[in-house]
């Protein structure tokens, strides 16, 4: 395939007449792994969401997987998705209804199969090789809403995986969980990055959640894109400061970067320094 | 029993099933109010067709129209579109269209027995000739989810995870939609609009508690509203009581038992 995996130039988005995104021009090469880093309502979902096809920008041009969005009907549009595979923060369904975490898994195979085909015996096969490889084969009878948080994630990721995407986007996909699932999860990520020919976009509001492989960092603030580069051009605690709009110091550990506020008031009102 | 009754039971049996299969997707969506909506755009279509005059024969393509006028838009609306909750959306607008139907029973002229059939139905009403259209309908919406029930179950789980891996969830939605219009209206005569609400929802949870698997949540839901509808209406034989009354009550009597069986099916699983 030429070209980068995800372009976008002159992109703006308007949303009840106010612009939530504009960008010049951002691309994502193949096989890249992008950290989208900002603060809440900086765009980084209607980002993603164009990135996914499940948006089309007001104005500019969105190309993704070659394709400009703007320019596929819905049907088109719908097509293209079955070659992205997203992974939401968690998944806000009735528990009651009893859905296994094979039958989860095997979700992401209903769109690339299309529309009156059954699931097959290949469909079936990935369904098994991807809870093998993420490690949920024991789990698999069990009910999905009985899974911790992690494990959830760990399915919605195979559930992505399945669909075998050029394109894997991730919308902070640890947010919810407790610290040892976060740490896992960061760790199956830059597993499957590197044993994959997946190009991945990961949004986070927190800078220690991307993996050390993540070779590019998009920061944004207000709609727009602040700085971009390698995580070590971007996580300067100027720019991290500028972003978050607090005084940021930055902490590298195991090739991670971790964005700490600097200072927080103390009890008295003082300011307490807190790393 | 008088033989006349035969079709009436086989009504309840078919009509019974055709909700209980609709209300899994509909309760598993959690958006319930969906069903109270379409059938009361059923309703008003039925109750415009007659205050304007028409015939018998035009009230349930009237209402089956206006049900799925009413549940197409319906299922194109996604929350994030229109900034209002989906279910909250449906709460105004059950209220305008239970407001358009009391309207049109208001200003009717004519005699009120046919509405009241709509609006309370028996499955006394029911003829002979009801049985084969409410049969087909119910063959159609099974058909339609044993075609589309991958997609079916994928928005289930998540109708944005489904548009965002590449199914055609808006086509398989409507199509769903226009059945469940259908299904509405063909059996407003029997349970009428006001109560077929709980033949859509009350089995529907129940099965949740029961299955243990999608497809056996589609085969008890309809087994449950098929034998919430016989039983219902047996009862109301029996006991001289309001059919519809008595088949909403035989329902929420399954749903108490299934959520009863699940306590203490997760107390000896668990002990």
């Amino acid at each position: 395939m030429t070209g980068p995996a995800i372009e976008l130039s002159g992109v703006e988005v308007i949303r009840g007449g106010k612009a939530i995104l504009r960008l010049g021009r951002l691309a994502v090469e193949h096989r890249a792994f992008v950290g989208v880093v900002g603060p809440n309502g900086a765009g980084k979902t209607t980002l993603l969401s164009l990135c996914a096809a499940l948006s089309t920008p007001t104005r500019g041009e969105a190309r993704v997987l070659g394709l400009s969005t703007g320019r596929l009907s819905a049907w088109g549009r719908a097509n293209l998705r079955r070659r992205i595979g997203v992974v939401p923060q968690r998944v806000d369904y009735y528990v009651d209804v009893p859905l296994t975490v094979r039958e989860v898994v095997s979700l992401g195979r209903v769109g690339p199969r299309g529309l009156l085909r059954r699931l097959n015996a290949r469909d079936r096969e990935m369904t098994g090789q991807w809870l093998e490889r993420l490690g949920l084969e024991k789990l698999a009878d069990r009910a999905f809403r009985s899974l911790s948080g992690g494990e959830q994630q760990k399915a919605l990721i195979a559930r992505a995986m399945v669909q075998e995407p050029a394109l894997l986007l991730l919308d902070e996909p640890a947010s919810n969980l407790d610290l040892d699932s976060k740490q896992r999860l960061v760790s199956l990520l830059a597993e499957l990055y590197r044993t994959t020919s997946v190009t991945v976009i990961m949004v986070s509001h927190e800078t220690g959640l991307l993996p050390d492989c993540v070779n590019h960092v998009v920061l944004m603030r207000s709609g727009e894109v602040l700085s971009t580069g390698t995580p070590g051009e971007v996580f300067t605690a100027a720019d991290l400061s500028a972003a978050y709009g607090c005084p940021v110091e930055v902490v590298r550990l195991n090739g991670r970067f971790h964005a700490l506020a600097a200072s927080l008031p103390g009890p008295s009102g003082r300011e307490g320094k807190i790393a | 029993m008088d033989p006349y009754f035969i079709p009436v039971m086989l009504t309840a049996l078919v009509g019974g099933a055709g909700t209980g299969l609709l209300g899994v997707q509909i309760v598993g969506m959690r958006i319930p109010l969906l069903g109270v909506v379409v059938s009361h755009a059923a309703m008003v279509g039925a109750v415009g067709a007659h205050v304007l005059g028409l015939s018998s024969e035009w009230l349930l393509p009237c209402a089956a129209g206006a049900a799925m006028l009413g549940a197409i838009p319906l299922g194109a609306l996604r929350s994030q579109d229109t900034r209002i909750d989906t279910n909250v959306l449906m709460g105004v607008l059950f209220s305008l269209t239970m407001g358009l139907a009391f309207l049109g029973i208001g200003l009717s002229q004519r005699e009120q027995s046919t509405l009241l059939g709509i609006l309370w139905g028996s499955l006394n009403f029911v003829t002979v000739r009801d049985l084969p259209v409410i049969t087909a309908t119910v063959l159609a919406l099974a058909a339609f989810i044993a075609a589309f029930h991958k997609e079916l179950r994928t928005i289930l789980f998540s109708r944005e995870l489904a548009r965002a891996g590449g199914v055609h969830e808006a086509a398989v939605w409507t199509g769903y939609l226009v059945l469940t219009g259908l299904t509405l209206a063909v059996n407003l005569n029997a349970v009428g609009g006001l109560m077929i609400f709980s033949l859509l929802s009350n089995p529907a949870v129940a099965a949740a508690q029961l299955a243990r698997s999608y497809l056996g949540m589609l085969i008890w839901s309809a087994s449950l509203g098929a034998a919430s509808a016989l039983l219902g209406f047996l009862a109301a034989y029996a006991l001289g009581l309001p059919t519809g009354a008595s088949i909403v009550l035989t329902s929420s009597t399954l749903l108490a038992a299934a959520f009863t069986w699940r306590s203490f099916d997760t107390a000896t699983s668990n002990g």
